[in-house]
């Protein structure tokens, strides 16, 4: 990312290409795996020979992983605080529907306690207050694995589940020499399943793993720092 | 220097900028500024053929050609896809193996030389990696554990990293929420770019665009942070200096 940052008039080199320089889009579509497979022919021999391309598909690799952790990291957050505000409507639309005045009433108090609950647990999730959120999902490529702190009292786990049944699964967070470190079971909604780890993970690699029945159905992987 | 503090404070009042409206460059075409790529030349292939018939009847500077014309491009492959760990092993071995299939014959068109290349190096870099599946399922019974390189950077890296994290979550929450959910579409999600403008009633030309300018504000912001890390560095060796 650096040559972004350096501009690309003083990357300028003498490079026996024969083909013209792949685009922007080109090579960040390559950077992601999602070339076509001549797209993909044409680049990688281009940038054999091309040093210029070459610094740029670094940039390109550099800010697909950027971006890709940024937009985890955001979009957990959102999830968390979507999910929290979703359980509250629930509940008050639950007992609203039970129809006496005095159901109805209670109700409001109670939908009222739980959107102060929620008002706090949104600050909580958008101010740092020590809780690290992680989006999961289901990668094809390499070197893409989320990374958060290790400074972090708690760890929220978003986890992709689309493809997999709306069932109860259950959720082992295991280090990565395969020792379990938490445990719990959750229950995916809108292709999405989140669980809070109430715990610091140390510095590492781990392994989230979702099953059913004992069948493991998907692994993720993540790194504290 | 400009705090990441600052930053935010900064980006707080620019909340949901309108990043459309701003000039950027068409990553659809190749960069303006980028060198001219030789132009196809009916004796340009010739000179591929040449060099292979040198290396052929092996020459040593044809290899040596072949050396400095690969050897970056090589270097380059080998350690995107496998990191940087006993690098020069892998690129000699690499090397070794196209000159040997030349001097064998096996490139038979000599003038593809830059896709025989590029078919050695990928296949060079799946044997390395059924090797290391190999080893690690063979080591997996003694129980001793099998050496893999730390992924970690250094701590300089991780700091770099850190920082570049944070100006792109500046950017990020620069723009408005349906300009996010479509960065996020297309980066985490990996949607296809026409299902994402499909949902989203945008041209493709909007989306590109979109996606330039989140680029080009993130460079825009690390350059300004360079600019200032430089001056501050330059102000401290003056004050240091002052104070001797």
């Amino acid at each position: 990312m650096a040559n972004l940052f350096k501009g690309k008039e003083g990357d300028l080199r003498d490079s026996p290409v024969f083909e013209p320089h792949p685009t922007d889009d080109e090579l960040e579509m390559y950077s992601m795996g999602r070339a076509s497979e001549l797209e993909t022919i044409r680049i990688e021999e281009h940038v054999l020979l091309c040093g210029y391309c070459q610094d740029r598909l670094q940039d390109a690799d550099e800010f697909v992983a950027l971006m890709k952790d940024t937009t985890n990291e955001i979009a957990a957050r959102e999830d968390a605080a979507l999910d929290k505000q979703g359980r509250a409507r629930t509940v008050a639309g639950a007992v609203e529907r039970m129809g006496t005045p005095v159901i109805t009433g209670l109700a409001a108090i109670v939908a009222v306690t739980i959107g102060f609950a929620v008002y706090q647990n949104q600050r909580a999730v958008s101010t740092p207050t020590g809780e690290a959120a992680i989006h999961l999902v289901a990668n094809r490529g390499a070197g893409m694995t989320p990374v958060i702190g290790s400074n972090a009292s708690s760890v929220l786990l978003s986890m992709d589940t689309s493809g997999l049944p709306e069932e109860r699964l259950a959720v082992v967070v295991v280090a990565e020499d395969g020792s379990p470190v938490w445990a719990s079971q959750v229950e995916p909604r809108n292709n999405r399943a989140l669980a809070s780890v109430r715990q610091s993970l140390r510095a590492g690699q781990y392994f989230c793993r979702l099953s059913s029945k004992s069948v493991l159905l998907r692994e993720f992987a993540f790194r504290v720092q | 220097m400009m705090a990441i503090d600052d930053a935010k404070t900064a980006d707080a009042a620019c909340e949901d900028r309108d990043l459309m409206s701003e000039p950027v460059e068409d990553s659809s075409v190749p960069p303006a500024h980028a060198p001219e790529p030789a132009a196809p030349e009916p004796g340009a292939l010739q000179e591929w053929v040449r060099l292979v018939a040198r290396i052929h009847n092996g020459e040593a500077d044809g290899m040596e050609e072949l050396y400095k014309l690969f050897s970056r491009g090589i270097r380059y492959y080998l350690c995107r896809q496998l990191g940087p760990q006993e690098l020069d092993d892998k690129v000699h071995d690499t090397f070794l193996v196209v000159v040997n299939a030349i001097k064998n014959g096996d490139l038979r068109e000599p003038e593809r030389l830059m896709g025989f290349v590029r078919t050695i190096v990928r296949r060079q870099i799946a044997a390395h990696i059924d090797r290391v599946v190999q080893d690690r399922r063979d080591q997996t019974d003694l129980d001793t554990g099998s050496k893999i390189a730390d992924p970690r950077g250094s701590p300089e890296q991780t700091a770099i990293q850190r920082e570049k994290a944070d100006l792109l979550k500046q950017v990020l929450h620069e723009l408005s929420g349906r300009d996010r959910e479509i960065l996020t579409r297309f980066y985490l999600h990996e949607e296809p770019q026409e299902l994402i403008c499909e949902e989203m009633g945008l041209s493709d030309t909007q989306f590109r665009l979109l996606k330039s300018r989140a680029k080009a504000r993130f460079g825009e912001l690390g350059k300004k942070k360079l600019a200032s890390r430089t001056l501050g560095t330059l102000f401290m060796r003056t004050s240091a200096a002052s104070k001797h």
